[in-house]
């Protein structure tokens, strides 16, 4: 299922220093194939999530090249938002629309980004609220969903755009444990259809189950890459051995 | 608290309302004042009759269901709609002498007046949340150029009486463009305000989490489409009330636009009182009036917020 010909994302020697002075990325460098799914593991602070937001240009970086599907993000004249329709991103606190209803949700940027008929958007929507569980909540808004229905919704929502690449940034940190695997069967589900994703998690068994390589970032630096048997059996570093120990 | 104390403070607050009510009756005796209510009802609404005249030299034929039938020298019949008359069948009319008259309700000046200060107060509200939405818009914006605009404007607005902007408006920007005062009227109103709803507009939309924003971009909306679909609906809801607050400002500051002669509640509720002398009772009348605009404004936006709520739910 992966295609090596066929890079998706490539990140090249990216830095990034935020306003206040922390510089989250030291060279980072990355580069995921088609299909292939990858987790980023490392401390909180240790820069994987300001990595993932730099591959949509949520976060510009200092200096680097970040090519995702051939184009030049970090390309000041690049379109930004053609890009961003096609990187799927969901995020450790939903950010769901709170005004708009579970299939608003779902169908709004099909029908203003994409400009599908409101008929083809909400038939998209219902397929993908169908896949990931969810379809008898379209007419709810989501204050009145629990964390793993968010969330899923918010999967959905990514999903309508056909992207090809999804980005999950802890996807699963802020959902109480009885709803982490609810979630977590979906993304996996993706994984298997054969979705691009990078994925930043702690989730150790979601990475060995649905994951094809790991990325152990620490002080904005990867600090070790490898299959997800190598990096939580056979680590290296000593940097990884401890932080194994805490999660674990 | 027990429901026999409420109801010994609320019988509390009847006796103190109805105590100042008694204070102001006996402070207005001291001054002589003669309290003529009598007259002021006829400001709202009165009742106009209209003479009617006979078209030709004639005679009346019949009375009857409010209509005359008229027959003339020469033969010719005319019904004519006549609700009051004192002819009788047989009388002899001339030509434009008074058959009689009809009677019908017509707005006083106070009603008239009310309707200017709700046009005036409307057509300023309606250019004073567009102007706020942009100029909160800009003051957010990262362009220094939009955002000093913004701030410059709304400092200058916020720092000078709306009094002297409506001199202002009316003698300088009204005769270089020529306005008329109303258009000046409206349009300094709708410059104040706009400055307050800005603040308000711009404080609604930092309130809303960043997180909504970097949703709605990842999926590829551009600003525009992310600030009318995501953002300004979530920050006009969450900022009903301090709107509501500033459109109940508005239609009292409006009286103020009575000083450039737009007759407005507050202007002919002066002239009222130029010719009948009773200033405590059109003053009294013309509070109540600006009340009536105001609380039913702040009554319409609980109905509003209330509707608005249910929708998350």
């Amino acid at each position: 299922m992966i295609d090596n010909s066929q890079q998706v994302v490539i990140a090249k020697n990216v830095y990034k220093t935020y306003p206040n002075g922390i510089k989250a990325l030291k060279n980072v460098s990355l580069s995921v194939s088609q299909g292939e799914v990858v987790v980023i593991i490392g401390a909180s602070g240790s820069g994987k999530s300001t990595f993932l937001r730099t591959l949509n240009q949520l976060e510009k970086v200092d200096s680097g090249q970040i090519i995702v599907h051939d184009i030049d993000v970090t390309d000041p004249k690049t379109k930004l938002t053609k890009v961003r329709a096609e990187i799927g991103m969901v995020f450790q606190h939903f950010n769901l629309f709170p005004h708009l209803s579970v299939l608003e949700n779902v169908t709004l940027a099909q029908i203003i980004v994409k400009k599908s008929s409101k008929d083809e958007a909400k038939d998209a929507a219902m397929r993908l609220l169908n896949k990931v569980g969810i379809a008898d909540k379209a007419d709810v808004y989501p204050e009145q969903l629990s964390g793993g229905q968010q969330q899923r919704v918010a999967i959905a929502r990514a999903l309508a755009m056909q992207p090809k690449l999804m980005l999950f940034d802890e996807a699963t940190s802020a959902l109480d444990p009885e709803m982490v695997g609810e979630v977590l069967d979906v993304m996996k589900n993706l994984a298997k259809a054969g979705m691009t994703m990078i994925v930043v998690t702690h989730e150790m068994g979601f990475a060995r189950e649905a994951a094809d390589r790991a990325v152990f970032m620490d002080a904005g630096k990867i600090k070790e890459t490898g299959t997800t048997d190598d990096i939580f059996d056979r680590p290296k570093s000593d940097r990884l051995k401890q932080f194994l120990r805490q999660i674990l | 608290m027990n429901t026999k104390n409420k109801i010994l403070w609320n019988i509390a607050y009847i006796i103190i309302i109805v105590g100042i009510g008694y204070f102001i009756y006996q402070s207005s005796a001291r001054v002589n004042y003669i309290w003529r209510w009598g007259n002021i009802p006829s400001y709202i609404v009165y009742k106009s009759h209209n003479t009617v005249s006979s078209p030709f030299n004639g005679f009346v034929e019949k009375y009857d269901k409010k209509e005359i039938t008229l027959k003339s020298t020469s033969g010719r019949i005319a019904s004519i709609h006549v609700e009051n008359t004192k002819l009788k069948k047989g009388d002899i009319v001339s030509k434009s002498d008074d058959i009689g008259y009809n009677s019908s309700y017509k707005p006083g000046p106070l009603l008239y007046g009310l309707y200017i200060t709700l046009k005036i107060s409307i057509i300023a509200i309606i250019f004073a949340v567009i102007i706020g939405i942009v100029t909160g818009l800009m003051r957010i914006s990262n362009n220094p150029m939009l955002r000093n605009m913004a701030i410059t404007y709304i400092e200058l607005v916020r720092g000078t009486p709306l009094l002297v902007q409506i001199f202002i408006f009316y003698f300088f920007i009204g005769t270089v463009f020529n306005l008329d005062r109303f258009v000046s009227g409206v349009g300094a109103l709708a410059v104040f305000e706009g400055a307050y709803i800005a603040e308000i507009i711009r404080a609604g939309i930092q309130s809303i989490h960043k997180g909504q924003t970097e949703a709605a971009i990842s999926l590829g909306m551009n600003y525009f489409q992310v600030m009318k679909h995501i953002i300004l609906p979530q920050a006009v809801k969450r900022t009903m009330p301090a709107m509501a607050g500033q459109f109940i400002s508005l239609i009292k500051d409006s009286s103020l636009v009575s000083i450039i002669s737009i007759t407005d509640l507050t202007k002919a509720g002066r002239e009222i009182i130029t010719s009948t002398f009773s200033p405590f009772e059109i003053w009294f009348t013309v509070a109540a009036m600006y009340l009536i605009l105001t609380y039913s404004l702040s009554f319409l936006t609980q109905i509003i917020e209330r509707r608005m709520a249910k929708s998350d739910r």
